[in-house]
Formats: C-alpha cells, sequence, structure tokens
C-alpha cells in the first residue's frame, strides 16, 4: 500500500528515526520524553490522522487530543532545561493551567470537531516567553556555556523558532491564508518551513547529545 | 527574531568567555608581580641583616674578643673596667640582634599595617646616620589594611629609597604619608643631584623607574615625579586605598 505523504510528515519520521538511533538508551527524562513524543507525533500524522480521516471525514478533534500531549511533553521539557538554574515548577505549572482552562474554554463553547485555535496560540505565546526566559538565564549564568555544542540549547532553541513562527502565523492567519502559492497558502508554506527547521533543529540536538554522552562516558 | 536572539547569546557568551580570560591573565600577572614585590622585600631585608651583621654586630663582637683577650688577670682594676666594657658590648650586641629578628619577620611587617612598615623601613635609614630624615607618618594608625597593596607600597618606598641612597646624593629627606578620602598619600622629597626623568625612563635600565611606574599602575595608583638635574626630586604617590 503506498502512502502519500507530506514534507512534515517526512521530517518527523527522520527525525524520530534519528532519535531512536542517537536517544534510545537515554536516561535523562528530556530525552526519554522526546522521544516518546516524536513516536506520538508520527502515530498522529501517519496513523491516527488517515484513519480518522477515513473513518468520519475530518480528522481536527485527532489533533485537538495531539495538543494536550504537545503541552505536557514540551512543557515537561522546558521543565527539564530550566530545571538547570532555577525552579521551574511553579512557571510550568501555571502556564498548563492557563492552557487547560483555555483548552476547556474552547472546548465547551465550540466543541471538539474545529481546531482548538484559543489554546494553540496561547500555548505558542506561552511556549516563546519560557524559551526566552530560558536565554535569558543562559546569558546571565556565571557558568559560561557552550551553546554550539549544547543539546538542551538547541533543543530549546527548536521549541523558540517553531512557536514563535506559529504565533505570527496566527496573528495574521486572515492574510497568510489568503493569499495562495502553488499547493498551499502562505500559511501552509510558513508551517512546512518552521517544521523543517523545528525537527532539523531538534536532529542537531540529538547529534550533540550523543556526542556529550559520549565523552560523559 | 529567534536567529536574532541565537546570534545575541553566542557573541554575548563569547564576550562574556573573552572577558573571563582576560581577567585571568590580569590577575595572574598580578599575582606573578605580587611575588616578584615579595621576593623582593625579602631580598632587601636579607640585604640589610647581611650590612647589619658585617658593619655593626660583627664589629661588636670583634671589639668585645679584643678587649677580652686584652685582659691581664693581675691587674684586676683593669681587668674589672675591661669586662664590664665587654659586656656593654654583649649587651649592644644582643639589642641589634633583636633589632635584625625584628627585621627578619619581613612578611609580618606589612601585617601590622603600612604605617608600621614605613616606620621600620625609615627606622633602618636613620641609623645609617647618612641623611636628615623629616618624618610625618600619619598612616601608623591607620584603621584600613590592603596586604596586596601594602606590600606592594613597601617595595616602592624600598625602591626609592635605594635610588636616593644610590644616585642622589641627598642630605636631607622628608617622606610624608597620609591618608584621606579612601586615597592613601606617600610623599618623599629629597634635595639630591636630580635628574632628567625622560631621559631616565627612555633608557630600559633607568633606576627601576619603569618597574615603579608599573607597579603603581597594577593597583590603580598615580605617581607624580618631578625632578631636574641639581634641585633635587619630589615624589608624589596617590593610591586608591584599601
Amino acid at each position: 500500500m503506498f502512502i502519500s505523504l507530506s514534507i512534515i510528515t517526512v521530517v518527523e519520521l527522520l527525525c524520530f528515526i534519528l532519535g531512536l538511533i542517537t536517544l534510545l538508551g537515554d536516561k535523562k527524562p528530556l530525552w526519554r520524553n522526546t522521544l516518546i513524543f516524536l513516536l506520538i507525533v508520527c502515530l498522529t500524522e501517519v496513523i491516527l490522522g488517515r484513519w480518522a480521516a477515513r473513518k468520519f471525514h475530518n480528522n481536527i478533534f485527532i489533533y485537538n487530543i495531539y495538543t494536550l500531549f504537545e503541552a505536557g511533553f514540551i512543557s515537561a521539557g522546558i521543565y527539564q532545561c530550566l530545571k538547570k538554574y532555577i525552579n521551574p515548577t511553579k512557571i510550568i505549572t501555571i502556564g498548563l493551567v492557563i492552557f487547560y482552562v483555555t483548552y476547556i474554554a474552547f472546548f465547551v463553547t465550540h466543541g471538539i470537531s474545529p481546531y482548538n485555535t484559543w489554546a494553540a496560540s496561547i500555548l505558542a505565546v506561552i511556549f516563546v516567553l519560557y524559551c526566552l526566559y530560558y536565554y535569558y538565564l543562559v546569558i546571565s549564568a556565571d557558568e559560561l556555556m557552550e551553546i554550539n555544542t549544547s543539546p538542551e540549547f538547541w533543543w530549546m532553541t527548536a521549541v523558540l523558532f517553531f512557536y514563535f513562527g506559529s504565533t505570527t502565523g496566527n496573528l495574521f492567519h486572515e492574510l497568510f491564508t489568503s493569499i495562495v502559492i502553488g499547493k498551499f497558502s502562505i500559511r501552509g508554506h510558513l508551517f512546512n518551513v518552521l517544521n523543517v527547521i523545528f525537527y532539523s533543529l531538534w536532529a542537531y540536538s540529538f547529534i550533540c547529545r550523543i556526542k556529550q554522552r559520549r565523552l560523559q562516558s | 527574531m529567534p536567529i536574532f536572539l541565537v546570534f545575541y547569546i553566542k557573541i554575548s557568551i563569547k564576550y562574556r568567555k573573552n572577558h573571563v580570560l582576560e581577567k585571568t591573565a590580569m590577575k595572574q600577572k598580578f599575582d606573578a608581580e605580587l611575588l616578584k614585590t615579595q621576593l623582593e622585600v625579602q631580598e632587601q631585608t636579607m640585604q640589610s641583616i647581611a650590612t647589619e651583621l658585617h658593619d655593626n654586630v660583627g664589629q661588636l663582637l670583634s671589639l668585645t674578643t679584643l678587649t677580652l683577650n686584652s685582659i691581664d688577670l693581675n691587674n684586676t682594676e683593669k681587668a674589672g673596667k675591661k669586662i664590664d666594657n665587654s659586656l656593654g658590648l654583649v649587651n649592644n650586641s644582643i639589642k641589634e640582634l633583636r633589632e635584625l629578628a625584628k627585621l627578619l619577620h619581613g612578611e609580618q611587617i606589612v601585617q601590622n599595617g603600612i604605617g608600621h612598615a614605613i616606620e621600620q623601613e625609615l627606622n633602618w635609614l636613620n641609623k645609617a646616620g647618612v641623611h636628615q630624615l623629616i618624618v610625618s607618618n600619619n598612616l601608623i594608625d591607620l584603621n584600613y589594611t590592603s596586604p596586596d597593596k601594602d606590600l606592594i607600597i613597601l617595595r616602592l618606598l624600598q625602591e626609592i629609597i635605594n635610588n636616593i641612597i644610590k644616585h642622589a646624593k641627598a642630605s636631607v629627606i622628608e617622606v610624608e604619608g597620609y591618608f584621606k578620602e579612601n586615597t592613601l598619600y606617600l610623599n618623599v622629597k629629597e634635595n639630591g643631584v636630580g635628574f632628567d626623568v625622560e631621559e631616565t625612563r627612555g633608557r630600559r635600565t633607568g633606576m627601576g623607574l619603569n618597574s615603579i611606574y608599573k607597579r603603581i599602575e597594577m593597583i590603580n595608583g598615580k605617581l607624580a615625579l618631578n625632578s631636574s638635574p641639581n634641585h633635587g626630586t619630589t615624589i608624589l604617590i596617590e593610591i586608591p586605598y584599601p
């Protein structure tokens, strides 16, 4: 059976395969969670999304459920990165509470079928703020980070690129969806590019991580 | 914006790394110079001790030996006088040796405060009796200390005094030390032959002047040196303190 794959799905799969090669057996929560998250991403894109589209002619509710996992896993990753500098329990909890309240509010008012834009937009803004705070902590820390080879730094940078781009996409939603170039609207192209950047940076962070592990062992 | 941020962090960390390296290098340089200063102070102390042993204690003990050798036991009256003289000489030797013992604690001099270190240094100069000293040392009761700076200041004074002894042919030396508004002032004035400051500084081996300037700079101090041939020399030192 031939399955046509979008650019996004291809980079997600490639990133997951690289994750399996480099992170399998890594005991650090950040990398273990990342691998599980990538598995969920791939399952959603390749199996669940397609199955729902065939069965219900609408797979958006799958992506709405996926957003819940996305919020949890990315928040957990950010928690691990921030933990090196501060105790991030409070800010991560506040962020998650804001996200879930928004999510439920949208769900109650609009149902499960339309895409939960409120929660997705709020989530993107919260993640961007976390990333900026992380950068601030990196700059002001006494210990100087070797950023070229720091897996955590590139993991966070990927998150910043993707969610900052998403926020921009959300802000100019009307404009970006109205202009169509080729097969996709500008918004579609933007998300293709953002996903490529996101997974490329994560792939780079995985490589940094395996080098780090080799040096530590 | 994220690209800009990543570059900004990269540049910022690079800048901080360079800054840390620079600071480490400066600290190493300072420590090396401090060690050198410490060695010079010790060397100066050893020289003073050697001179003192040879010129003073040595002479006193030689004289004691001569006096004791010349005792005629049959002439009890004279022998008694000579023994008394010898005892006096031995007591003087003991006194001199005690003074020398104080000098041996070269590093402790600075621990007692820069005022005491300067006083000790000037006492030795005064003892030689070659120069008339006019001293106004208001640093004795100074409540602040800065061991590293004290050592450097002491060495500066030693170097200045050495230069006066070696080159100035001065008869009067005035030394003034005081503390005012977080600054330590040390002024030395003499009526010697003077010299051309610029020409001497230009010479690499010129009287250790460059080393004096370098050390003053190292502790963020200022040095004003006024001199001209046949008009004596005035040195004004200002050091942020402690």
